[in-house]
């Protein structure tokens, strides 16, 4: 397939979703009136999609949000520096010495400067690390090999005539040590694999759909490439990249060719996602036809599941969620959750104390890629025991944690 | 030279281990715990990190005896999960702390359902850790207004929960927390060392999944407090204790990690390819008895490891199996019992300690 493909095909697949959102040339629509799919939003939505769908929370400046960026603005120091952590520290007291009118329309300068010094010692130590590790498994003994790396390539494209925006960026490219002259894309999984291929298939979608330049500038149809990307294009190739594991100490060349038909599936995942999560939070706002059930889950006839108050607000909800959550705890905290938010009745008892009672056990820990041991339709369809009353919707007694079921066996 | 400081005698049995019919099909016996012989010293983690390969006065594990070790945990994993019917999809997660709780006693993973909980001494290791992984980057961090209160900041963001458990605490329990963690900390500092030219890397996540045959879905895991070294890898455990065949177990069980990570690069590498990866030490700083102590990564401590790994996963198996059929999981009563946190749901444990009392 031909990249024009790529992006007819992209078009194509997004046409529903893009129906959602505004009308308009996105180079013309104001920055709050496109949704944006990022590459984060394509991992949450492989990992869980309810996930992705929940209300997104804020970006904030901490440790966490600041390592990787902190660490990628290290590498051009690593040459004169000599060390991971020299050169991070070099790059914080910039951001010390930095005065504020620089500071502050640089959230990271602005983190580092605001920040305790035992924050920014941790943060040095994460971004360090981070480095370290990479140049490790990268097998880099001289760090003058890194004259070439390249950091923070920006792709996007926009879906034409629609408030529709799709973009990513490639953290490193570094030389590729079989063809000279080339670059290749560096992937690092700091947290796992989960998603891993869907994020290498949004990327290498992207830069299909993007990379060439537009034969005919007035044609709204064509993507758009940035002038850096236009710029670098000739050296890159995106149709394998380099994965490194930092857990697992390891690193593979995979070939992302065959990965875009992937790429596209979860693009549409990841979109459908963001829009839903719009969607449910303009709900919250304002329910559809609100009528709050005064009496509480109590009231709820017996056997019938979902709640019929649920039920009339989200027709369909609770199917769709079952199919989406990868535990089944979390699917009852968040329709428990979503229906808290819309002032509705808990369709999970509560107990006296007004405290909701969700399943029993540990939270859930996304990265492992559990999956649902039970789903609610299975039960179902095993014609389990639904009723509200008698531990209603909460068929396993156990709960599953790290690969095993646990329960408190009574009365040991 | 760096003399090893420990070696383990194989003379008592392990604590609480249950062995199955399981257990001899797949081709193991049961363990026994390291015991430790400390010979003080004076040694930092900086020097230990410093040194050489050829500083080390024990024989790394050779590429055939990895490649044999792997073959053995490969292969008795596969016989475990082999006979696991009714397994629950997800992998298998073995950290130090499960595979401890299970051959301590089985009952004790239980506790699993409701991680999180603090504790006094949890809390005070949770910031002695912090500590070390500030003073890695930043020698000459200075706890001078008490080392709780230099590190509130980032505690707030890494570890909340120690915030919300010292705000719980009287005004005496304060004080008691704040001065045991001043105390601890205090010679941290000189214990370390200045690691700062030697890459060090704090908490790093490692793991090791298994993937034939047809994924096993077993994955070994773990947090390394501290890592540093340049011609060797030293891996640091930060402990508030003293130094015990616990705290060597666990750290093994990194190594085992480790050194099958880097046995399996060298794999993939291939015969013509240059071998970077570099030889694995051990390390233990435990802040209670004031000591650096190297843990040598020999095989036969490897092998004891992973012996310890197939051990959990057969507990963990039969554990699993009692979970689904709402059948009792086995207790095996110890000292331990006082410090367990399900004690007051468990009349084994109450009956330890009531004897005990007694
Ligand atoms: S915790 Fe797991 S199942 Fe729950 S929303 Fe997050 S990823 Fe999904
Ligand atoms: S109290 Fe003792 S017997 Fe009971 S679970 Fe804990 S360690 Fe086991």
């Amino acid at each position: 397939m031909t990249d024009r493909h790529w992006h007819e095909a992209l078009t194509e697949a997004l046409a529903a979703v893009a129906m959602t959102c505004v009308d308009g040339d996105p180079r013309t629509l104001k920055r709050s009136e496109i949704v944006e799919i990022t590459g984060f939003d394509i991992t949450a939505a492989a990992r869980c999609q309810a996930g992705a769908a929940a209300p997104p929370e804020p970006f904030q400046a901490d440790l966490f949000t600041t390592t990787k960026t902190l660490a990628l603005r290290s590498i051009p120091g690593l040459r004169r520096t000599g060390s991971a952590l020299d050169s991070v520290s070099r790059v914080m007291r910039e951001a010390q010495r930095s005065d504020d009118g620089a500071a502050d329309d640089d959230w990271l300068r602005r983190f580092l400067k605001e920040s305790p010094i035992d924050v920014r010692a941790r943060v040095a130590a994460r971004a360090a690390g981070w480095l370290t590790r990479t140049l490790e498994i990268l097998e880099v003994s001289d760090l003058q090999e890194t004259r070439a790396w390249r950091t923070g390539i920006p792709l996007q494209w926009d879906y034409p005539g629609r408030g529709l925006r799709l973009r990513t960026k490639i953290d490193l490219l570094i030389p590729d040590p079989e063809h000279p002259g080339v670059l290749l894309p560096i992937v690092v999984a700091s947290s796992g694999r989960v998603g891993l291929a869907d994020e290498l298939g949004f990327l290498h979608l992207l830069w299909k759909s993007t990379r060439r330049p537009v034969p005919n500038p007035g044609d709204q149809t064509q993507p758009t490439p940035t002038r850096r990307q236009a710029r670098s294009a000739s050296a890159i190739d995106l149709s394998q990249a380099i994965v490194v594991d930092h857990r697992q100490a390891d690193l593979q060349r995979r070939s992302l060719d065959s990965l875009a038909e992937q790429g596209l599936a979860a693009t549409v995942r990841a979109a459908t996602a963001v829009t839903e999560r719009d969607r449910i939070s303009a709900m919250a706002i304002k329910p559809p036809d609100a009528t709050p059930h005064a009496d509480g889950p109590q009231d709820a006839p017996t056997g019938q599941w979902p709640h019929p108050v649920l039920k009339a607000w989200f027709p369909n909800y609770l199917d769709q969620q079952a199919s989406r959550f990868t535990c089944e705890r979390c699917l009852w905290n968040t329709v428990c959750d979503t229906a808290a938010t819309l002032n509705a009745p808990s369709p999970i008892v509560s107990n006296n104390s007004g405290n909701r009672h969700h399943l029993a056990g540990p939270a859930h820990t996304p990265d492992q890629g559990e999956t649902a041991t039970q789903s609610i339709t299975e039960q179902a369809e095993a014609g389990g025991d639904m009723s509200v009353d008698e531990s209603p919707m909460i068929a396993p007694h156990w709960a599953l944690v790290g690969g095993i079921r646990l329960s408190e066996p009574a009365g040991q | 030279m760096i003399v090893s400081h420990w070696s383990p005698s194989g003379e008592s049995p392990a604590e609480g281990t249950i062995p199955t019919e399981r257990a001899a099909k797949a081709g193991f016996e049961p363990t026994a715990v390291s015991v430790l012989r400390p010979i003080p010293g004076r040694l930092s983690v900086a020097d230990l990190a410093g040194c050489r390969p050829t500083d080390l006065d024990y024989d790394p594990p050779s590429e055939i005896e990895l490649a044999e070790l792997s073959r053995f945990l490969n292969l008795g994993l596969a016989n475990l999960i082999e006979a696991w019917d009714d397994r629950p999809s997800g992998p298998l997660r073995l950290t130090k702390g499960r595979i401890r709780s299970a051959r301590t006693c089985p009952a004790q993973v239980l506790t699993e359902l409701t991680r999180g909980a603090m504790n006094f001494q949890l809390a005070v290791g949770t910031v002695c850790d912090l500590a070390a992984g500030v003073l890695a980057v930043h020698p000459r961090f200075s706890g001078a207004d008490g080392w709780y209160r230099s590190l509130s900041a980032a505690l707030d963001q890494e570890h909340p929960e120690v915030g919300e458990f010292v705000d719980n605490l009287d005004e005496m329990g304060r004080e008691d927390f704040t001065h045991k963690v001043d105390e601890l900390c205090l010679p941290l500092p000189d214990l370390l060392g200045d690691l700062t030219a030697l890459q060090p890397v704090t908490h790093q996540r490692v793991a090791l999944s298994f993937d034939q045959p047809d994924p096993l879905d077993v994955l070994l895991s773990g947090e390394v407090d501290l890592t540093a070294g340049t011609d060797v890898q030293v891996l640091v455990e930060v402990k508030s204790g003293s130094i015990s065949p616990r705290v060597i177990d666990e750290l093994t069980h990194y190594g085992l990690i480790v050194a099958l990570q880097h046995h399996r690069r060298r794999q993939a590498a291939g015969p013509d390819r240059q071998q970077r990866t570099k030889p694995v030490v051990g390390c233990a700083l435990t802040l209670g008895d004031l000591a650096v102590t190297p843990v040598p990564f020999t095989i036969e401590n490897l092998h004891a490891a992973a012996t310890r790994v197939l051990e959990a996963v057969d507990i963990l198996i039969t554990i699993d199996g009692a979970a689904t059929q709402d059948l009792p999981i086995p207790t095996t009563p110890g000292p331990y019992c006082r410090w367990c946190p399900r004690l007051d749901r468990c009349s084994a444990g109450l009956g330890q300690v009531e004897t005990e009392d007694d």
